[in-house]
């Protein structure tokens, strides 16, 4: 334990403990701690990565770079393909989801905990958000899960690569073009706001560099300075920002649109 | 906390005072007045905009950066034929192209203008970088920005000027427009065996990704405790609070692992800079040293081989034979085929 | 040591991912060891059979309407009726005879027979007579008369040089009268020209500029979007220089060269006036073939061909439904 964490172990205030009155599951396991869905994230784990395990050796190929668990094949539609044809990737993507949504509430119990915002659990549903836009809410639009990618390392990257010639040029989508925006601009904010910290701290206790320093600075360089709790909103809304478009641009694509050169050939009455 | 503040406190405006370091600078000066913009305070950010500092290498900067701007738009104009109205419309679609070969360009309209705007920028970016170095020593910062500026610099430069050199033609860097940067994008990756194969490229998306989760993480983590006080973070590294406290405790609780206020900005620095720096180098690995990622990742073990490479395709023998080419004295007339 | 833990995670990270390549065989995988769709099992799959032409037909060819055509091509105005006031009112004809006169192509045809391909070229092109002849005397000489000479060479030409031979790689083809005037014109005089594509020489990758490859992603997407198609229907992205197995990619090659040739062989200099747009007008295969009822055939023959029964999935996903 670290030296002041005693004081902020205490039990209680968990989901077990409002339902059921004593949560039994309240405990940490060394470090980390556990509570139900911490049960739960961890049996998902489990099967889900013995699923794996089991189809890798089905594939019979042991490069793990290159070994790929495929999405089922357009034939099976929305329905449950076999193990081997599809199956298994179902499975996996079932017990992902799970694992992913029981880690982000336990996250919540956590913040109760420590008494804390939800603004981590927040921000975690907008990445397995993500996930589950990929791989579960667009088959569903498109009536496959085909649709879904591939499981592997570099299958992964074919899937991406070929979903994104499908629709001609995906570069022309608006929602990726925002979406890139906001992870570049992301990397920036995030260099300057470390760069900014890592520039200044002092550890000694009487050190005369203040906060105010960084203030100045910035506002001599670039002619603004956000403030350092407005850095943190900053990041927090760009990080969301830059989900809620990627989110966007993969709905968009199929469901909506089938040619992203072609989206553009619109025309403006009097704009002609 | 609420990430909307209901009654913000808006301190007074403020700059620094004079310093000998300003001395001896010909344009050393801040100029006008600072402007409050008071709604920001609703959400946590600072309300005073300005006052910027000129300063000489700022305003060579700029001035650069004005006049590049100012070739740019003429030379759309000059490719819409005058028309505004056109240069509106199809202003994603202007584009300077580079010359080919790595001599001057034959004239303005074919790489001239585009030659003319690398220079431009090239010199608006140096002044920059030279403001940024001269900023950093006049406050005392350990030199990070300007480090992490460098390697921004270095990646652009190593796509708009070293790896078209070391390739032999300017042709090979992106042309000056939106959408031809976007093709530039798409056209490299299919002419080089699809970027994705890249390791380097691999490598630079996974820190591209791993810096907006991080500050998905720090930045929520901040906001979700700086009730008390841990956005405050240089007074937390010398002397940590409950804020940090409990920051460091959701982390170790959550996942095993935390840092503390000072080093999680070494985990944001270096992934932000490694971004870029992975991506410099994937970007000149390709062409020198490898001509095709998919086939050397299927050489190399990455990659599911999909079908039969054909290796002519990139070592050059014609991949077309001609077929069906029959000399014109054998034209026949089919009688009676009146089509349908 | 603690503040060198970012960096020196980082820098593991990248040492690891530099040296994780001998880690890993370099043996390649020969059985299919994915299972998705959009990578397709692999297998050495042979190149079509050369196609070799048999000499056909020793009839003597008219090459002076080709001359004619490719010099005169600028100065005719096809939008103005034409003038014959320098021509005689009448002269003598014995059309109800059956005599033809100066027919320079359609050498062999019986009277019937020029009667009925002109009627199909009035069909083809939605033009009346008085399009290319003078109604007082079919014989005489015109330009658009010339043009049309030439056109006749052509769509001849295209049908025996490139469309029949299609029959030695599908036996199922049926290839009989594909090329006809109503594959290009539509029942319009005035082709649609649109989707323009670089020349075949250009699709060869090597010594290729990024600016250039330019110009070939943009002549691929003029073809897909000629056919109707998306990238998929002819590449996996995965590499789009290397891995040409799809029978659609083949095809694709060869008509490529077929654009090219007709471009080169009939028309002027540098009047690029045929693309993939001329014949598909946005179907994988050309409406005129729908209409005679052959488009099944093709269909038929691809999907039926031994090297498209590996990877049928991958066209199941290149939108072409749309």
């Amino acid at each position: 334990m670290l030296s002041f964490e005693g004081a902020y172990r205490k039990r209680g205030g968990t989901f077990l403990a409002d339902i059921l009155g004593d949560d039994p599951l309240d405990f940490w396991a060394g470090r980390f701690y556990v509570g139900v869905f911490g049960v739960v994230t961890i049996v998902a784990t489990i099967l889900g990565i013995a699923t794996i395990a089991l189809s890798i050796a089905a594939l019979g190929d042991g490069d793990l770079a290159r070994v790929t668990i495929g999405a089922p094949l357009r034939e099976y539609g929305l329905s449950f393909a076999p193990f081997y044809q599809g199956g298994n990737w179902e499975l996996i993507i079932i017990f992902a989801t799970i694992a992913f949504v029981a880690w982000a509430l336990r996250e919540v119990e956590i913040c109760r905990k420590l008494d804390m915002g939800y603004h981590v659990p927040i921000m975690f549903s907008f990445a397995i958000s993500a996930f589950v836009v990929l791989e579960i809410i667009r088959p569903l639009l498109l009536g496959c899960w085909c649709e879904g990618f591939d499981l592997g390392f570099t299958g992964h990257l074919t899937w991406v690569s070929n979903t994104g010639f499908k629709y001609m040029n995906f570069y022309l989508n608006p929602f990726h073009a925002y979406g890139v925006l906001g992870f570049f601009l992301t990397a920036m904010v995030l260099a300057m706001h470390g760069s900014a910290i890592l520039g200044t701290y002092n550890t000694n206790a009487d050190s005369n560099i203040e906060t105010q320093n960084v203030d100045n600075f910035w506002r001599d360089y670039i002619g603004y300075s956000i403030g350092e709790l407005g850095i943190h909103v900053l990041g927090f809304w760009l990080a969301i920002y830059t989900l809620i478009m990627s989110d966007l641009c993969i709905l968009t694509s199929g469901p909506w649109v089938k040619d992203w050169v072609e989206f553009w050939h619109f025309s403006i009455p009097w704009f002609h | 906390m609420a990430t909307v503040i209901a009654r913000p406190i808006i301190p007074p405006m403020e700059f620094p005072g004079p310093s000998p370091m300003d001395d001896g600078d010909l344009l050393g000066m801040r100029l006008g007045v600072p402007i409050r913009i008071p709604l920001l305070a609703r959400f946590g950010m600072s309300t005073q905009t300005g006052v910027i500092w000129l300063g000489t290498w700022g305003v060579l900067s700029t001035f650069f950066f004005v006049a590049g701007l100012a070739v740019l738009t003429f030379a759309g104009v000059q490719q819409m034929q005058g028309n505004m109205f056109l240069l509106i419309k199809y202003f994603a679609n202007v584009q300077i192209q580079p010359p080919e070969g790595l001599g001057m360009a034959p004239s303005l309209q074919q790489g001239g203008f585009w030659q003319i705007n690398m220079v431009l920028w090239a010199a608006s970016v140096t002044c920059w970088a030279f403001r940024c170095y001269e900023r950093c020593m006049r406050f005392s910062w350990r030199p990070y920005l300007f480090f992490a500026y460098c390697a921004a610099i270095l990646l652009t430069s190593t796509i708009w000027v070293f790896r078209p050199i070391v390739m032999g033609s300017w042709a090979e860097a992106p042309a000056l427009g939106l959408n031809s940067d976007l093709d530039w994008a798409q056209n490299f990756s299919v002419l080089w065996g699809n970027l994705y194969y890249n390791p380097w490229h691999m490598l630079a998306i996974f820190f591209l990704f791993g810096s907006t989760m991080l500050w998905g993480m720090h930045g929520a983590t901040i906001l979700a405790t700086a009730a008390e006080g841990s956005h405050l973070e240089d007074a937390e590294i010398k002397d940590m609070h409950s804020g940090s406290h409990k920051s460091m405790l959701f982390w170790r609780w959550t996942m095993g692992f935390n840092a503390n206020p000072k080093t999680i900005h070494d985990w944001l620095y270096w992934f932000s800079v490694g971004t870029v720096l992975a991506s410099a180098i994937g970007i000149i690995t390709t062409g020198p040293i490898v001509k095709d990622w998919y086939v050397w990742g299927v050489d190399h073990g990455w990659v599911q081989q999909y079908g039969a490479i054909t290796r002519e395709a990139i070592n050059g023998a014609p991949q077309i034979a001609p077929v069906g080419i029959n000399a014109p004295d054998q034209l026949g007339v089919p009688k009676g085929q009146g089509g349908y | 040591m603690r503040k060198l833990f970012a960096p020196l995670f980082v820098a593991a990270v990248v040492v690891a991912a530099s040296s994780i390549a001998p880690i890993f065989s370099k043996a390649k995988a020969d059985a299919p060891t994915t299972q998705s769709a959009m990578g397709a099992p692999e297998r050495a799959l042979q190149t079509p059979a050369s196609m070799v032409n048999p000499a056909q037909d020793g009839e003597e060819i008219d090459h002076r309407a080709l001359e004619i055509y490719k010099g005169e091509y600028g100065p005719v105005d096809q939008s103005k009726p034409l003038d014959f006031s320098d021509q005689p009112k009448s002269v003598p004809r014995n059309y109800a005879a059956g005599q033809l006169y100066n027919v320079q192509v359609l050498k062999g045809y019986s009277y019937i027979q020029v009667v009925g391909q002109m009627a199909y070229y009035t069909q083809s092109l939605g033009v009346q007579c008085t399009y290319c002849h003078n109604v007082q005397n079919f014989a005489y000489d015109t330009p658009t008369k010339r043009i049309a000479r030439t056109m006749q060479i052509m769509s001849n030409g295209v049908q025996h040089d490139w469309i029949e031979p299609v029959k030695h790689d599908y036996p199922n083809y049926a290839v009989t009268g594909a090329v006809g005037c109503a594959t290009c014109h539509r029942g319009n005089p005035h082709m649609d020209v649109r989707w323009n594509i670089v020349p075949v020489q250009y699709l060869n990758s090597t010594n290729k500029s990024t600016k250039q490859a330019g110009y070939v992603v943009n002549s691929m997407y003029s073809a897909a979007r000629s056919l109707g198609v998306n990238c998929l229907f002819c590449h996996n992205s995965a590499d789009f220089v290397t891995l040409q197995y799809y029978p659609t990619n083949k095809i694709a090659h060869r008509m490529w060269a077929m654009v090219d040739d007709i471009n080169h062989k009939y028309l002027p200099a540098n009047i690029k006036a045929v693309t993939c747009y001329t014949c598909h007008q946005g179907a994988k295969w050309p409406s005129a073939l729908v209409k005679a009822g052959l488009d099944q055939a093709p269909v038929q023959a691809v999907a039926s061909h031994p090297e498209y029964q590996d990877n049928p999935g991958a066209h199941l996903d290149s939108g072409a439904g749309r």
